[in-house]
């Protein structure tokens, strides 16, 4: 394994598992479509920032990204109570529309700076190497990007574990929920918070079109595997490890792009997912029909 | 749009284009109008995205020229809807996760296999942001109005049966239409606008050229034919006046990709219109 394929292994671990806590939950909540909009339309709120601020390393750049994730499902949601738009065309209505703004905005403005579009929309996790190397107290932690994902993982593992209540009542039955007393709305905008945070971490990783396979795929296919909701969030952060690893060898062994190679990985453990339930299920059928039989006799 | 010159459009190299990229736009904003009245706005999203495994598929098997490759991709497209109708009626994966699974997974197939092949640079440049307006000559166009063509006139010809089915699925069964065989139909135009309106919009953003007009076009009028050509309208004057304005912006040396102009001018389109237009009689779309 060459040093660039270990820096980039260690940079989509990162990616994978910052995101498959808040995938979890936006797939549970059928919502993952949305994760895919909030991606989109950070690469608005990542050029708007940094004309602004001109620095690709502030934190701000991140808050200002972040903020407009959550803009822009508020005018999915302004659109939507206008009763004229139906959900699905709100959602696709607002997304491309800001990612082209985005786009306009830094082939006018931004041509040959770091905010190349093309490797805004494919992500480099080839080239995880190169950046800074973060150390507290002199202990080496890793490069800052992936340091940066960890700390978000860290982030959203804490917020699911105070927040679990109101998280999966909200998600079952908002109505019910509203009812005990929870807010969903509030429940929601934190959680979309936290997923336009990591996506904005997992950006220069992966691009924002491929955000999406490391939100909604591990999720995806930890549902088809488990029912109880701890289960299914552990499986999600396995899966997704899993396919980050399976994904940088294959990167490297055909020479392709990282974040695309991830991205085929996931969708194949979702692939063996599929059939792993389908059997299980013939055979639970096969046993209830037997069952059903014996007792007919 | 008032700074813009008027002189631009009888630009001998521009306004052919201009015009070319109006019927794309035309094309993508009619398959739109039944699309998004049939809830479907999504799909859109999937077959784009799924246009670039289809038309990487497609140049490893040797096919060249725009006509096949805009197949290749259309194809991708198909295989993907089909996939996302049957993932979404598994219980435990459902629609929503259908679209998102589907969507990024092809997408980053279509990168692998792009990036693999050591394709030409311009055609991964091309299919992820649509032409580049200072670059595009009509002769690139050509063929991929000829496929427009045959949309436009495959929704007209069979507009009285798509129209009663995207309503009422169970009365158009009932009198004897095939269910599967208009859906097909209906998702195959859906592929195929995608597939040309990638070459104005990119992978990314073609869906909103499906999207924005049809949900401009459905402010004004609750009568599907009104709206279908009244969304062609919208599209066409988008990619008209997107193209005309990405020119306009384009400097001598680094080039506007027209995709980002005609999406942002067809979304105007919309917004104004869900905003200023006076309380509409009933229904959403």
């Amino acid at each position: 394994m060459s040093a660039a394929e270990h820096e980039s292994l260690a940079l989509v671990l990162a990616v994978a598992a910052a995101c498959a806590v808040p995938g979890t939950w936006l797939v549970i909540r059928r919502q993952a479509m949305t994760g895919d909009a909030v991606s989109h339309v950070l690469l608005f709120g990542v050029v708007v920032g940094y004309l602004v601020i001109r620095d690709l390393d502030s934190p701000l750049l991140q808050l200002a990204a972040a903020a407009s994730g959550l803009l822009a499902v508020g005018l999915v949601e302004l659109l939507r109570r206008t009763g004229r738009v139906a959900g699905d065309a709100a959602l696709g209505l607002v997304f491309p529309a800001l990612f082209a703004g985005g786009s306009l905005l830094a082939s006018l403005y931004l041509r040959g700076t770091h905010l190349d579009v093309d490797a805004v929309l494919l992500g480099h996790a080839e080239f995880a190497g190169l950046a800074d190397p973060v150390s507290v107290g002199g202990v080496p932690l890793g490069r800052r990007p992936a340091v940066v994902l960890w700390g978000l993982f860290l982030l959203s593992a804490v917020l699911t574990a105070l927040l679990w209540k109101p998280l999966a009542v909200t998600s079952f039955d908002p109505g019910f929920a509203a009812g005990l007393g929870f807010r969903p709305g509030w429940v929601q905008a934190a959680l979309l918070a936290v997923v336009s945070l990591t996506t904005v971490a997992a950006f220069d990783a992966v691009g924002p079109v491929l955000v999406v396979a490391f939100l909604a795929v591990p999720a995806a296919t930890a549902r088809l595997l488990s029912d109880r909701l701890g289960w299914v969030l552990s499986e999600a952060i396995g899966v997704g490890l899993g396919g980050a690893v399976v994904g940088v060898r294959l990167a490297f062994a055909a020479g392709t792009t990282v974040a695309g190679a991830v991205a085929v990985s996931l969708g194949g453990l979702f692939l063996l997912a599929l059939i792993f339930r389908a059997v299980l299920d013939r055979v639970a059928g096969a046993k209830q029909v037997r069952a059903e039989a014996c007792a007919t006799i | 749009m008032s700074e813009v010159p008027l002189a631009v459009a009888f630009d001998p190299t521009v306004g052919p284009v201009a015009a070319g990229t109006a019927l794309l736009g035309a094309a993508c904003g009619a398959v739109g109008a039944i699309t998004v009245v049939r809830r479907r706005a999504l799909q859109a999203d999937v077959a784009a995205h799924a246009a670039l495994p289809g038309v990487a598929v497609g140049s490893l098997a040797g096919l060249v020229g725009e006509v096949p490759l805009v197949l290749a991709g259309a194809a991708g497209g198909w295989l993907a809807l089909t996939l996302v109708g049957r993932l979404g009626r598994v219980r435990r994966v459902g629609p929503d996760a259908a679209l998102a699974v589907v969507l990024s997974v092809a997408f980053g197939l279509g990168l692998v296999l792009l990036k693999c092949l050591g394709s030409d640079p311009k055609l991964l440049f091309t299919l992820l942001r649509g032409q580049d307006a200072a670059v595009i000559r009509l002769g690139d166009l050509v063929p991929l109005l000829a496929v427009a063509a045959v949309v436009l006139g495959v929704l007209a010809g069979g507009w009285k049966e798509f129209q009663l089915f995207a309503f009422d699925p169970d009365l158009s069964a009932a009198l004897g239409r095939p269910p599967h065989l208009l859906d097909g139909l209906l998702t195959a135009l859906l592929v195929l606008a995608v597939a040309v309106g990638v070459q104005a919009a990119g992978v990314v953003l073609v869906s909103a050229l499906v999207v924005a007009p049809a949900v401009a076009a459905r402010q004004w009028s609750d009568r599907l034919s009104l709206v279908t050509a009244t969304a062609a309208g919208v599209g066409a004057l988008a990619g008209f006046g997107g193209t005309l304005l990405a020119h306009q912006l384009s400097g001598p040396r680094s080039g506007v990709p027209t995709g980002p102009v005609v999406v942002l001018l067809a979304t105007a389109a919309a917004l104004s219109s869900v905003f200023l237009k006076p309380r509409r009689t009933a229904g959403v779309a």
